[in-house]
């Protein structure tokens, strides 16, 4: 696929026709997200879809998809997968517990511990990645096992259990705690972080020259080397980005639930994938967008909340959410072969796949 | 799209009525299991009995797919109070997670029962009562059957310590209890639904020691493992004695042929519909139990009372 192909094609399609705006990611994704909130508000709002604890709710589930989701798309989009955050998420769950609880370390020291710690997983996933060529599913797969294990061997070696409680209540006093504990009026602080890093993947994405670089890589990585991308330093910094990203995703929830736990954001890593797809991203690489999987992670939350307040048992909460997913895929698709059908000779080459 | 607009339309044609009918509904019972463990399925068909036979509304919603997910089940919990229901059935396994949620039920005027797991949490969260056993009695009644046997090494089939803090209590039930030593066949949590990984662990830890006279299953999750160990080990299995907590579809088979000697059984299905009753009579009489505990198990089930079960079908 043609490196730059997504940013040209929208950059000139968007002034064509109406139509054209679907041809961005993120604007299939939103037809998928207003359909799903359309269908709860309409079928369970009276239940209580509609109010606003729920909607704190399904904004947290989507934050912890979400936070990690936006890097993941990046590195979608260079073409490399990572099976490994929901473990590094325990992981950084158990390291957070274990130095604020037992260490007696302030907020500021036992994150910044974390991220170092997860900055060293990302940069040895990446590293694995680009020197061995073997498929980035098969490395961060055995990441995934190694972290799992080391979470729940370390704890239980270090203090018996494989969760730390009362974490939030040890670290109530600390002035930092705000940034993970605190709400924005009725919602959860995570709703911040969410669209922060949001609009921080979307921005290097579309407007430095990283992001370029990103597409290049992801796109045709011959012809980027050949135009001096630094291929293998865009992606060891992807991976990088994505581990960190896995530690605010755990300190969020250690201080939502007051609780670190090795076995936490178990099968987490496919809801992260999930997201990204949803909102426009291919699997190939070359083509994803933040905001996509912003909307992606998003429509994941409402369906988890949603399905609470349908008359339907809860054994069947799985078979529901992969038909919600499935539909939302598809619908994503017809949007997207609608609004990129080429109308003019001119537009053939600019098709996307 | 034509097509999926019609089909929406007809989904909904389908679902309105229900969802009215569920509008007007009350009790909803949310844990920290997912509805398809073997264990809580009993609950479960508990809990919709009892839905039928008092003619309530009755809804189940665990979490996915971890025992151990507090974040989910508060959201849950959540969902429940804001769904206004006339009574909440909940399982408070990690109090100091959970306990704030479930006081925001009872201060908004829910009366909530709590179930199986939080025994000793009734008045911190303003709850009626608990409907529940207790694993560490469990562990103990467990130990008492293999010293009646006269059993001197016990091997007991259960998670590494400190991965689910109830299996933890029933283990050290049993070691409390029983009056020989005892070594653990450690099952991944990862490994708790396969069924080979438990027969190859358990046998490798029989091979290792040849003084073990007692096997001794933790859970429903290791009942069919630990029978197949059985007739693998040929004579050996005669001079074993054989137990576990739990009773299972499996267990009343093994039971019924003499090569399981003893199954304790919760009888969870009353966790499931007890507290419906409870909440039923409160309702509707402002009826509050007494006791801020009922206890439903275990019972010991052997070769010699088993018929009775089996023939309830549950």
């Amino acid at each position: 696929m043609e490196a730059s192909s997504q940013q040209g094609c929208n950059e000139k399609a968007g002034a064509k026709s109406g139509l054209s705006i679907l041809a961005r990611p993120e604007s299939t994704a939103l037809v998928g997200t207003v359909v799903v909130f359309s269908f709860f508000a309409f079928f369970t709002g009276h239940a209580g879809f509609l109010t606003l604890p729920m909607t704190r709710n399904y904004l947290e589930v989507g934050a912890e998809i979400g936070i990690i989701a936006a890097p993941v798309t990046l590195l979608l989009v260079a073409g490399e997968f990572d099976l490994s955050v929901g473990a590094n998420v325990a992981l950084s769950q158990s390291i957070l517990g274990y130095l604020m609880v037992y260490g007696g370390w302030p907020v500021a020291d036992a994150f910044l511990a974390a991220i170092l710690i997860a900055s060293v997983v990302g940069a040895v996933n990446g590293i694995l990645v680009v020197k061995t060529k073997l498929p980035s599913f098969i490395i961060t797969l055995a990441m995934l096992f190694i972290l799992r294990g080391i979470a729940q061997g370390g704890l239980r070696m270090l203090v018996g259990t494989t969760t730390i409680d009362g974490v939030r209540d040890h670290a109530s006093e600390d002035r930092l705690s705000f940034l993970f504990a605190s709400s924005i009026g009725p919602f959860s602080v995570s709703l911040v972080w969410w669209l922060v890093v949001t609009m921080l993947g979307a921005w290097v994405l579309e407007k430095t020259a990283f992001g370029n670089w990103i597409f290049a890589t992801g796109g045709d990585r011959r012809a980027a080397l050949q135009l001096g991308v630094p291929v293998q330093v865009v992606k060891v910094t992807l991976y990088i980005a994505v581990a960190v990203s896995t530690v605010f995703v755990a300190a969020l929830d250690i201080f939502a639930i007051n609780q670190s736990d090795a076995n936490a954001a178990t099968g987490r890593e496919f809801e992260v994938v999930t997201a990204a797809v949803i909102g426009g991203a291919l699997l190939t690489g070359g083509y994803g967008s933040p905001i996509g999987s912003f909307l992606g992670a998003l429509l994941f939350g409402m369906v988890e909340q949603g399905f609470f307040f349908t008359p339907l048992p809860d054994v069947w909460f799985m078979t529901f959410l992969g038909v919600v997913l499935l539909l939302a895929v598809l619908v994503n698709n017809y949007t997207r072969l609608k609004a990129l059908k080429p109308r003019r000779s001119g537009d053939i080459g600019r098709t996307l796949p | 799209m034509r097509k999926l607009a019609l089909a929406a339309l007809v989904a909904a044609a389908i679902w309105v009525p229900q969802g009215l009918a569920f509008a007007s509904s009350t009790i909803i019972m949310v844990t920290h299991s997912p509805p398809s463990d073997t264990y809580w399925v009993s609950v479960i068909k508990g809990l919709e009995q009892a839905g039928k036979d008092l003619d309530l509304s009755v809804q189940y919603r665990g979490v996915e797919n971890n025992l151990n997910d507090p974040n989910q089940q508060r959201r849950n919990l959540e969902a429940a109070i804001a769904a206004k229901p006339d009574g909440i059935i909940v399982s408070d396994p990690t109090p100091s997670s959970l306990n704030a949620t479930i006081k925001k039920a009872s201060d908004a005027g829910i009366p909530v029962i709590l179930v199986n797991q939080g025994g000793d949490q009734v008045a911190n969260v303003g709850a009626l009562a608990f409907v529940g056993d207790d694993p560490g009695t469990q562990g103990q009644m467990g130990a008492a059957q293999f010293n009646s046997f006269g059993s001197r090494k016990a091997l007991i089939i259960t998670a590494p310590p400190g991965a689910l803090p109830f299996l933890d209590a029933r283990t050290n039930g049993f070691k409390k209890a029983f009056k020989g030593t005892s070594t653990l066949a450690e099952i991944p949590l990862s490994d708790f639904n396969n069924a080979n990984r438990i027969k190859s662990i358990t046998e490798s830890e029989l091979q290792k020691d040849g003084s073990i006279d007692a096997v001794f299953s933790i859970g429903g999750c290791c009942i069919t493992a630990m029978m197949q160990v059985r007739s693998d080990l040929g004579e050996r299995a005669r001079n074993i004695h054989w137990g576990t907590i739990d009773m299972t579809a499996s267990a009343i088979r093994s039971l019924k042929s003499g090569e399981l000697d003893f199954a304790l059984d919760a009888q969870q299905y009353a966790q499931g519909y007890y507290p419906v009753v409870m909440l039923d009579l409160y309702v509707r009489q402002a009826i509050r139990p007494a006791e801020a505990r009922l206890i439903t198990g275990p019972v010991v089930i052997t070769p010699s009372n088993v018929n009775h079960i089996e023939a309830t079908g549950r």
